[in-house]
């Protein structure tokens, strides 16, 4: 019976306490805490509740982070207060600011995730932001909420600039936040306020080619910069598009040292919640693949090997490859552009000297560019570029060059009109049709009247052959089919000219001229 | 005393403003050959036209030359007032010779053949030729009236 008595008179006041106990504590800042000296000590995990009392007023709070870790920093809205917060460490008895935060916008909640900290004293100033006029607000609190997770395989924030980049690894990933969205302190003319995360890695064997890959991250368009230690950017990737992955390959890092990697968000978006992965790999140069940049002259990629591969990426990306070969005379060189399916290739070739020797665009997308017969000496430059917006990130082009050995091959382009007309010494010339509707002059010079008997064969392109006179009015025409030949027989007064010209679009035809003084 | 620096000074003057002249680029035109391959010819042909008054209507021309009938080759090329040349050496005896005017349409840059109704009329000739000596024969057309004229001299 008593002890009937005592649970029904204790059970309601356990329950009271268990109910008591259960319920969130609510903690509120303690004024004034306008100071880092004056700052409230706050827990990890737990939040706090303050007010912006006053137009200036500053609230500062302190945490102390036993083991390196990343912290979440969350400070919620507050209705008609655009608020901002500065992260600040204890060094030697004074604090150092290290990241501020401010979205610049009202009545919005700012959020800083990511931040790397040491174990030590941090302190976490809020206040009015600087964008609008500053405002109180002591009916509605903030809420301030620092979290942290584990710092394994993160980037290290602050890492805004080169200077404070984060040491990676080659070939272990690492992973970052596009967090927080604005950085004020960064007051690159370029993209003043924004945010960055920079990295480095080292290169100890050069030449190597580095791949550089970012994740998407959703509601993200990222900017991916590859930099030496000299501050020349290798590379800088174009837009892709909003969560859409960034790559960088086969860029060639031709010194050992530190190279750095810069991951940014376009147009000052945030994600607080996925994090975007990088890895940076490297890889021997086999010289079959182009060193970007190789966007200049200046910068071609040396063509060792027969056939070397390229990618047209970013948009607008050019590549310029030079040409190593027999430099004793001026040679005959066949080139090919062998593009992907996705890509209408145009090729120029340029002289050593820088002139532009002539361009090869005569197809469309995805069909081979080729040039026969490019007399040059070497070294020589080749150009490589797409029409316009046409890029591959995925699929190579292939380049190739070859010595052509013909005798008498004597097309030298540019011979396309009756001033640029090639000079015949022999009695047998070998020619191309080079490009759509090519024509080919050639002079012949003689001694007196000559009666001479031309047979003209034509290998793969039909082709009209015509005899001038002295000052390239045409005598006489031929038409040659296709695998045939034809002859004809005229009168040259010291000095006339040969035309030859496609009658049709094809071109890559060889065709031959034999000039004899008999039939 | 000025009377012997006057010579001087005039030479010096002339020899400046040769100096300072731009002398064109001037391609000569081809002048009528006498083949030097030919060193035995025993046969020569000249045409040219007359009744030309307006210099736009003296075009370039040549005659393609066919002697009995096969393909001989053709004139030297000259404006059509000019003398063109034709050089072969032929065997002694009686031949025939017909000529086709073919004139320069500028447009197109190239010689086309003259319509039938504006060749010289006759186009045609018998002569004789002999071994030891030249047979000349001129033909000299009235472009007014295409009406040809044939002179012959056997040197």
């Amino acid at each position: 019976m008593k002890k009937r008595f005592l649970l029904y008179v204790l059970s309601p006041i356990v329950i009271v306490l268990l109910l008591h106990g259960c319920k969130k504590e609510k903690i509120v800042e303690i004024e004034p805490n306008d100071t880092y000296s004056q700052s409230n000590l706050i827990e990890i995990g737990k939040p706090i509740d303050g007010f912006i009392n006053t137009e200036s007023d500053i609230d500062f709070y302190c945490v102390e982070v036993l083991n390196p870790c990343l912290l979440d920093i969350n400070v919620s809205a507050v209705k008609g207060v655009n608020s901002a917060f500065t992260i600040w460490r204890e060094n030697e008895g004074s604090i150092v600011p290290l990241k501020y935060v401010d979205d610049l916008r009202k009545s919005a909640p700012e959020r800083f995730r990511g931040f790397y900290a040491e174990a030590g004293k941090y302190y976490i100033s809020i206040a009015h932001g600087d964008k609008d006029q500053p405002v109180k607000n002591t009916e509605n609190p903030y809420t301030l909420l620092i979290q942290y997770e584990s710092a394994e395989g993160f980037e290290k924030e602050s890492d805004d600039t080169i200077l404070a980049a984060t040491p990676i690894q080659i070939g272990i990933p690492v992973r970052g936040y596009y967090s927080p969205a604005f950085n004020k302190t960064n007051t690159n003319a370029v993209n003043p306020n924004r945010e960055e995360d920079w990295f480095t890695f080292y290169v100890e064997d050069a030449p190597v080619v580095c791949d550089v890959e970012l994740s998407g991250v959703a509601g993200i368009e990222a900017q991916l910069d590859i930099v030496d230690a000299q501050g020349n950017v290798l590379f800088s990737s174009a837009s892709q598009g909003v969560g859409v992955s960034q790559m960088a390959k086969g860029i060639g890092l031709s010194v050992a040292g530190n190279y750095y990697i810069m991951v940014a968000a376009k147009n000052y978006n945030a994600n607080n919640d996925v994090p975007y992965s990088l890895i940076c790999t490297t890889r021997d140069y086999d010289n079959t693949t182009e060193i970007e940049p190789n966007n200049i002259m200046e910068s071609a990629t040396p063509i060792i090997t027969e056939i070397i591969y390229g990618r047209i990426y970013p948009d607008n990306d050019i590549d310029y490859y030079q040409y190593m070969g027999d430099s004793s005379h001026d040679i005959f060189y066949r080139i090919e552009i062998i593009p992907p399916m996705t890509l209408d290739v145009v090729s120029a070739v340029y002289t050593k000297k820088g002139e532009e020797i002539t361009s090869i665009n005569n197809n469309g997308t995805g069909d081979k560019e080729v040039y026969p017969n490019v007399k040059l000496n070497a070294p020589f430059y080749v150009k490589v570029w797409a029409k316009r917006g046409q890029v591959d990130m995925d699929n190579s082009y292939a380049l190739r060059i070859v010595p052509v050995q013909m005798e008498n091959l004597v097309d030298v382009e540019p011979n396309d009109t009756k001033e640029q007309a090639n000079n015949v010494q022999g009695a047998l010339i070998h020619g191309y049709i080079s490009k759509k509707y090519d024509i080919d002059f050639y002079v012949l010079h003689y001694k007196g009247r000559q009666k001479k008997y031309f047979s003209i064969e034509a290998h793969a392109i039909p082709i009209s052959f015509s005899v001038t006179d002295a000052l390239g009015y045409i005598l006489q025409t031929v038409t040659v089919k296709a695998g045939s030949s034809s002859t004809l027989h005229e009168i040259v007064d010291m000095k006339g000219y040969c035309i030859v010209k496609p009658l049709n679009e094809m071109y890559d035809g060889l065709y031959t001229i034999e000039i004899k003084d008999r039939p | 005393m000025n009377k012997k620096r006057l010579p001087i000074v005039f030479f010096l003057v002339l020899f400046i403003a040769s100096g300072c002249k731009t002398v064109p680029t001037y391609e000569p035109p081809i002048e009528p050959i006498i083949s030097p391959t030919e060193v035995n010819i025993n046969f020569r042909f000249i045409a040219y036209d007359t009744g030309i008054t307006n210099p736009d209507e003296d075009k370039r021309c040549y005659y393609k030359i066919f002697i009995d009938k096969i393909d001989a080759g053709r004139t030297t090329i000259g404006l059509e007032s000019q003398k063109k040349y034709f050089e072969a050496k032929l065997s002694s005896n009686m031949h025939l010779i017909v000529v086709e005017k073919w004139v320069l349409d500028e447009r197109e840059g190239e010689y086309k053949k003259v319509n039938n109704i504006l060749q010289p009329k006759p186009n045609f000739f018998y002569f004789e030729t002999k071994a030891s000596s030249l047979t000349e024969l001129i033909l000299i057309n009235d472009k007014l009236v295409n009406k040809a004229q044939f002179v012959v001299t056997i040197q």
